[in-house]
């Protein structure tokens, strides 16, 4: 049903990349296409692509050009080249060979190079390796390579086929359970080759896809499970990252590569801005370590993540109160404006507690104290202190005195 | 009394300064203004019963009570009857944890000032130029009623006599007891 629809559309996706190559056959080609880049600055990936490699501080030299200092990706489906601002893609599909140079005993440098099939206008680049890291690369390339992820998907799409065997009521439930047994198969062989995970990854990435789009639809057609299906609909969302930044793909890079995710992740369905523009570091690092599912981050690194969001102008950036409480703030978020919220809301009621805050504008009890707090500063609240709980007024002083 | 003297935040002393100066300038128009209703002069500091709203159960704690005097002392309306009148926090902090001991302060919603203009001028519409009176005659005496000074407390007509004879408008007369002294008022 809903599943066939899922591969249907990636289908049509996929035909129309690998369809535009074929129009191109006439002349000689550049290999590097233009690549896309989320509003974080991260590569948009296409569906069931996956980073494998992202490795900096590289040159590359060509038959047409040279250019230094570029950060090269490895996915699942192209090579990801970004240098002197410029972002390029080119895909996996045109390379015929890797190969590196011999070793060198004087120095660290090595080439890769990369040979093209006919048809490209440079037969053959060379990427300059300085630091290390080449080895890897080429291994990971050519397991890409070899994997040829671009194709399966098409083939994946093509085997839905109707049979008769596969109408009717038996015929869903029998699908069903075909499935739910790929699924677990799905778990046991990943988990024992780990190689082989790196890409069941993919597959494994796209059944949580699936069970999303089954989740969604399951939750348009009868609203009288609507609140189970919420509660479903959050905890597919927050496994929504497919491929996670890890250490040993971003290299030197690690910690802005993870503040561009962390950032993305935050401004993905709205999160931060559901949660009133700001949450706790708590809070982020629970909902962020939960997404990744593996390869978790720590909290000094969330802290570190944290800091350079400003410096990397993401929209967001930490912020500390003086009563020790440290979030994550949207720049959209505005003191003054969440003060007149705060007041309008304590005219509605009379008064209101930190308590009261805290259910009304759906915000976490140490948050609201804290947005009531500056509120009080700004003079747009008073306090009344009773024995149990503060109580704050809309500043009447201004009015009296 | 005023709408303020019904609101609870009225009896929390605010944390925020730019708040808590409107706030104490209320008090102090509440004090001053039932100060010069009830024509209270001075009072035992504890037993003001500006201090607590029953209706809306609450209560000017000790820190509110001993920043609205100190606001108050400063501007120059009220000053204590015994002991040290600097404007240091902490010595008026002590006073008011006196509380029991039951200090007194004197409300001046006249200031001695404005009292000693008020005599003068009174003395010089009424004829008193020359004559000597003595300190009670001019709050208690068969003329007093009907006067501003009438039931006015002793020390406050003393100051303002003092003050006069600072100017040269008028010469105070020293006495055994504080009603007991005279004043003489000059012509202009």
């Amino acid at each position: 049903r809903s599943i066939g629809c899922g591969l249907g559309s990636l289908r049509s996706k996929r035909t129309g990349a690998s369809g535009s190559w074929g129009l191109y056959m006439a002349g000689p080609i550049p290999f590097f296409g233009p690549l896309v880049l989320t509003r974080s600055g991260r590569p948009a990936l296409q569906d069931n692509e996956v980073e494998y490699i992202i490795q900096p501080d590289l040159e590359l030299a060509t038959a047409c050009e040279a250019s230094g200092g570029g950060v090269l990706s490895l996915t699942s489906h192209r090579l990801l080249w970004v240098a002197g601002g410029k972002e390029r893609a080119g895909w996996l599909s045109g390379v015929q060979r890797a190969s590196l140079d011999a070793r060198n005993m004087f120095s660290k440098k090595r080439t890769l190079s990369i040979t093209l099939s006919t048809g490209f206008d440079a037969g053959e680049l060379a990427f300059v390796f300085r630091n290390g890291g080449e080895d890897e690369f080429l291994d990971a390339l050519h397991t890409s390579i070899q994997r040829r992820a671009w194709e399966a998907a098409d083939n994946r799409a093509r085997s839905t086929g109707f049979q008769a065997s596969s109408a009717g009521i038996s015929g869903l439930m029998r699908k069903q359970e075909q499935e739910r047994r790929a699924t677990g198969k799905l778990a046991e062989e990943a988990f024992t080759d780990l190689k082989a995970l790196m890409g069941k990854a993919r597959e494994v990435v796209s059944v949580m896809d699936r069970y999303k789009a089954q989740i969604t639809s399951d939750a348009a057609a009868s609203g009288a499970n609507e609140g189970e299906s919420e509660q479903m609909r959050e905890l597919m969302l927050n496994m929504g990252i497919r491929s996670p930044v890890t250490r040993s793909s971003a290299g030197t890079l690690y910690h802005q590569q993870l503040a561009r995710q962390l950032a993305d992740f935050l401004t993905h369905s709205g999160r931060l801005k559901e949660a009133g523009g700001m949450m706790t570091l708590p809070d982020v690092y629970c909902i962020f370590n939960r997404a990744r599912g593996m390869e978790l981050i720590s909290p000094d690194d969330l802290v570190e993540v944290a800091t350079i969001l400003r410096p990397l102008g993401l929209a967001m950036s930490i912020r500390k109160f003086d009563s020790g409480v440290t979030v994550i703030q949207a720049d959209s978020h505005d003191d003054r404006i969440m003060g007149q919220h705060i007041r309008a809301l304590a005219s509605q009621l009379g008064s209101v507690t930190s308590v009261d805050v805290s259910a009304q504008l759906r915000i976490p009890l140490t948050l609201a104290r804290e947005h009531a707090l500056i509120a009080e500063e700004g003079a747009l609240l008073c306090r009344d202190e009773c024995l149990d709980a503060i109580r704050f007024y809309p500043n009447m002083f201004s009015e009296w005195a | 009394p005023p709408e303020c003297w019904s609101s609870p935040p009225f009896f929390t002393l605010q944390p925020v300064a730019v708040t808590r100066e409107k706030q104490l300038t209320l008090w102090a128009d509440v004090v001053l203004d039932w100060a010069k209703t009830t024509n209270t002069w001075s009072m035992a500091l504890h037993k003001c019963p500006l201090w607590a709203n029953p209706t809306i159960s609450r209560r000017l704690s000790d820190e509110g009570v001993a920043a609205v005097v100190a606001h108050l002392i400063a501007k120059g309306n009220a000053e204590w009857e015994t002991g040290d009148n600097g404007s240091g926090g902490a010595a008026a902090a002590a006073a008011v944890g006196e509380v029991g001991a039951g200090r007194r302060l004197r409300i001046m919603w006249k200031t001695v000032a404005n009292v000693a203009n008020e005599l003068i001028a009174h003395a010089r519409e009424s004829g008193m130029i020359g004559s000597v009176y003595t300190v009670f005659e001019l709050h208690s005496g068969d003329d007093a009623p009907g006067t501003p000074f009438h039931q006015m407390d002793p020390w406050l007509l003393r100051r303002a006599i003092v003050l006069l004879e600072e100017q040269g408008k008028a010469a105070l007369f020293e006495g055994a007891t504080s009603d007991a002294e005279g004043v003489k008022f000059f012509s202009a």
